[in-house]
């Protein structure tokens, strides 16, 4: 059992320019006898609690047979349990506990949160260690969710972006296509079992794979003794991933454009390139990815200037997406029918330009380190958003990167940017996918002509046997 | 591309972008004064102190401060009053497409990247928009550099630069957002609804306005037409963090205390109107039917407006536990109330393949709701819900100002974001199936699907 006391990320002192945030926010940090983490961060403006647990679990573990089944199990979370017979029961006492509630699912993440008033905080505890330790999952009760998920799926098919971004993973991430779908296949869900849910449980909802994450109106010494107390039946297992290791993925095999035909009106695309890792020696290139990304956002940078507001693009982004486990670097544009060349020819240009000496100011530099700066203190103001952000951080990279973050920042260069580009974009394989109308495409718009835009040789064949959409 | 699944969000449908929903709020004690409108300006009464929120008349302009001790940002909320009333059909789009240009593109003593630059120094943000009942200008930093980006807001709305290139990049965006809302089945669904709600109605009007609207907007008639809302009896400042009241006061005096007072003053809008039920289909190949039915809704200042929230927010978890976690039927089911029009309505929405089924569950408990006092249990839990939603939705300071404005704005009075906690708490089984009884009916429905699949007789059967 150790406690000891980390800096938030809203902590930071600038040694830099601009307005000083306000003062450090403690993290208080404690490991249960089984194994199981618990942070608290105290903040006693508002009379609330959130209560959340998060799981290094997701689409990273899920191989085709279990592909969306996470998602499933965490659906599964809000039925019934040892305390609660089933989830008529569940939802009442949720209820009468004045609780709002959610989880999500991600690649690399699982999380389960509560938020409700103080008084209400020791019930709130004893409720999700009932969740999170003893789910029934009742026969009855998981048929019926199965469908509820099939209909989340239904409501993702139905949008056109989904299309565009799911066929561009499963050629990004060509060999585990599975470990980056979150939502999974419509066919795994409908042939989920409840043993597998066991399965996962045993594997991953464990003390030693989770965190406990509890913000707001309460004292962390409460807390600690309290979360000591009632995991203490809570059974400690294996490292799941000393045994069912996340295979990390190869490379993309060669670049790749893809058609999407959707219902639109634009033509919105995405160029993927694999990217660095949050963890191990790639972690050092996240920092200055995240910081190019905020600098190209910026709506005064030379980045946004030369794309949108010279009326070639409708909008671009560049970003990276903190991951252990390959985070994508990704191109977004978004261009009018008639604009489509101009807008892709355009932003494929202005990515190595990027590199050169005068196209950030220092100024800018130190800015949009001060906005990544604030926009995490920002996401750290409510007791729900400062907890979703603590298991993110934990889970998608960990608390010490997290706690070293500003500095990391603050050491970036213009040569470490550049590194960046050289290491992961520039000639770097990479996937384009784009979706247009079906209008757009009759009007000449193939795989070929947009490969010839980034320079990809793509053989010619049908434009719509590609199709990803239905 | 980062896209986790939140699973469990049914109860809590987002609303259409252009009508954003906020926290609700409730009446009390006396309202800030409305502005004088005579000609010779009177002076300005002293600031009104009340517990932790400072209220005063800037020459006509309505100013609202609640100071949060401790807190690390500040947020400061111009917003002027009309919406809708300000522009018509041919000019739709006019008002969102000038604030949103106004907080981008620079003022006329910083250009658009000396203007972006200054802000991210400060950690500020500022950004404009224009709704349905006024506008409004926000901006949220660091409470150390409140002044300096109180000085950028006051140059944003006073002297904005509104370069022609910036007007056409927004044109742009927004045109695309309009096509967008067209893609999306939600969308699409509240595009039918919106038709038949407002067909006659100023709010057929839309803030983001059409695409012909839009394209037929001249880049010289933006800054005329942002002249004509500088008028002090239009303006209501708001104002939340650890700010010095009366700093706020003199700082609201000063850049906009010289302005023309007018003589605004907000004219009533007529209800909508909800006198048979009415159904709308858009026939779209989809997996699944996108469906909901608005009912009429009490207004701000209305008696029953606080159980109306209460009984709408209980109805909706019924609706979750009823239609998604009994019969499987949906993903997302629910049921809210859109405060963010003066004339408020009450949608219940779902998607479902089969839509017949699950909008028949969605009627029975309507009809339960009417029929069957709520049990005490059960309503003293949908009220303990309720209120952690309306704290959670006043943690920060742009959320106790958003409340604050939409006390103001559409209630007529502040004291509704303060007093609605009691008026929560008070609301009994009897008042939650009256007000059944008196709004769940009415339906004006509309569907996005196959329409081959839809009893219309049921949908309309409310």
């Amino acid at each position: 059992m150790r406690t000891h006391i980390l800096l938030s990320l809203t902590a930071a002192a600038l040694a830099l320019p601009a307005t000083a945030l306000a003062a450090p926010v403690p993290l208080v940090h404690h490991v249960c006898p089984d194994g199981l983490e618990v942070v608290v961060s105290e903040m006693h403006a508002t009379p609330l609690v959130t209560v959340e647990i998060a799981a290094h679990e997701g689409a990273m573990t899920e191989d085709d047979k279990f592909n969306g089944v996470s998602h499933l199990y965490e659906h599964m979370f809000f039925k019934g349990n040892a305390a609660q017979p089933d989830q008529t029961a569940y939802m009442q006492r949720l209820r009468s506990l004045g609780m709002e509630f959610n989880g999500t699912t991600d690649t690399e993440r699982v999380n389960y949160f509560f938020t409700t008033t103080s008084d209400h905080f020791a019930d709130q505890m004893t409720f999700m260690r009932d969740a999170i330790a003893t789910p029934l999952f009742d026969p009855k009760e998981f048929e019926r969710e199965r469908v509820v998920v099939t209909g989340e799926i239904d409501r993702n098919e139905s949008e056109p972006s989904y299309h565009l971004w799911h066929s561009v993973e499963q050629h990004v991430f060509w060999k585990y296509p599975t470990r980056k779908d979150a939502l999974g296949k419509r066919s795994s869900v409908l042939a989920a079992t409840v043993d597998m849910m066991r399965t996962i449980q045993k594997r991953y909802y464990v003390p030693n794979n989770s965190i406990l994450v509890v913000t707001g109106d309460v004292k962390a010494d409460d807390v600690f003794a309290m979360a000591d107390k009632i995991y203490s039946g809570w059974t400690k297992a294996d490292d799941p991933f000393k045994k069912f290791p996340i295979p990390e993925h190869p490379p993309i095999r060669a670049s790749e454009v893809l058609l999407i035909p959707q219902p639109v009106e634009d033509l919105t695309g995405a160029m993927v390139w694999m990217g660095p890792n949050s963890v191990g020696p790639t972690a050092k290139d996240t920092y200055a990815a995240d910081l190019l990304s905020q600098l190209t956002g910026d709506p005064g940078s030379r980045f946004q200037k030369t794309l949108v507001d010279s009326g070639l693009c409708v909008g671009v982004g560049l970003s990276y997406s903190t991951q252990r486990h390959t985070g994508n670097i990704e191109l977004d544009v978004e261009a009018t029918p008639d604009k489509v060349d101009s807008c892709i020819a355009a932003a494929v240009a202005e990515l190595p330009k990027l590199k050169s000496a005068d196209y950030f100011a220092d100024e800018e530099l130190k800015n949009a380190v001060h906005r990544i700066e604030v926009g995490r203190a920002l996401s750290r103001e409510t007791s729900g958003g400062r907890a979703h952000s603590i298991t993110w951080a934990w889970t998608f990279s960990t608390l010490d990167y997290d706690a070293g973050y500003e500095a990391n920042l603050e050491a970036v260069t213009r040569d470490s940017i550049a590194g960046v580009l050289d290491r992961w974009v520039l000639g770097k394989p990479f996937v384009l996918g784009a979706m247009a109308s079906q209008k757009t495409l009759d009007a000449g718009l193939t795989e070929e002509h947009l490969g010839k835009l980034v320079g990809v040789t793509v053989k010619p064949k049908a434009a719509a046997a590609k199709a990803g959409a239905k | 591309m980062n896209r986790s699944l939140a699973c469990l969000a049914a109860l809590a449908l987002a609303a259409c972008a252009e009508e954003p929903q906020r926290p609700p709020l409730m009446p009390a004690s006396p309202p800030v004064p409305p502005p004088a409108t005579a000609a010779a300006p009177a002076p300005d009464p002293a600031p009104v102190v009340d517990g932790d929120v400072t209220t005063a008349s800037v020459s006509g302009i309505q100013v609202i401060v609640q100071r949060v001790p401790g807190a690390a940002f500040a947020a400061g909320q111009l917003y002027v009053r009309g919406g809708t009333r300000n522009w018509t059909a041919q000019n739709a789009g006019i008002e969102q497409l000038a604030f949103r240009v106004a907080a981008t593109g620079g003022t006329k003593t910083l250009e658009k990247t000396a203007f972006s630059r200054r802000l991210a120094s400060l950690g500020a943000n500022i950004s404009g928009d224009a709704r349905n009942d006024f506008s409004g200008l926000y901006m949220k930093a660091p409470v150390s550099a409140w002044d300096d980006a109180f000085a950028l807001l006051a140059d944003v709305f006073q002297q904005p630069a509104l370069p022609a290139s910036e007007i056409e990049v927004a044109r742009t965006q927004a045109l695309a957002q309009l096509h967008h809302e067209q893609e999306d089945p939600e969308g699409q669904l509240w595009t039918l609804e919106r038709k038949q709600l407002f067909t006659g109605h100023p709010y057929a009007n839309r803030p983001i306005g059409t695409i012909d609207s839009m394209t037929a907007l001249k880049a010289e008639d933006l800054g005329p037409y942002l002249d004509k809302l500088r008028e002090t009896s239009r303006l209501v400042f708001v104002a939340a963090g650890d700010v010095d009241p009366a700093h706020v006061i003199d700082q609201v005096r000063k850049a906009y205390g010289s302005l023309p007072r007018g003589s605004y003053a907000d004219t009533p809008l007529p209800p909508i109107s909800f006198a048979t039920p009415h159904i709308v289909l858009q026939d779209r190949k989809l997996p699944t039917n996108y469906c909901e039915a608005a009912f009429p809704a009490p207004r701000w200042s209305d008696p029953d407006w606080v159980t109306g929230l209460v009984a709408i927010s209980g109805y909706s978890w019924r609706l979750w536990q009823e239609v998604r976690t009994k019969r499987n039927l949906t993903y997302a089911v629910g049921a809210y109330v859109n405060q963010s029009f003066a004339s408020p309505f009450g949608l219940m929405t779902v998607s479902a393949v089969d839509p017949n089924t699950a909008m028949k569950v969605m009627l029975d408990e309507a009809k339960r709701m009417q029929n069957e006092p709520m049990p005490a249990e059960e309503l003293a839990g949908f009220k303990s819900v309720y209120l952690t939603g309306y704290l959670t939705g006043h943690e920060t300071p742009d959320g106790l100002a958003y409340s604050l404005a939409d006390a103001q704005l559409y209630g007529g009075d502040w004291h509704m974001a303060r007093t609605l906690p009691d008026r929560v708490r008070a609301v009994t089984a009897a008042d939650i199936q009256t007000f059944a009884k008196k709004y769940l009916g009415h339906l004006q429905a509309a569907v996005v699907g196959d329409s081959s699949k839809i009893d219309q007789a049921l949908f309309t059967s409310l």
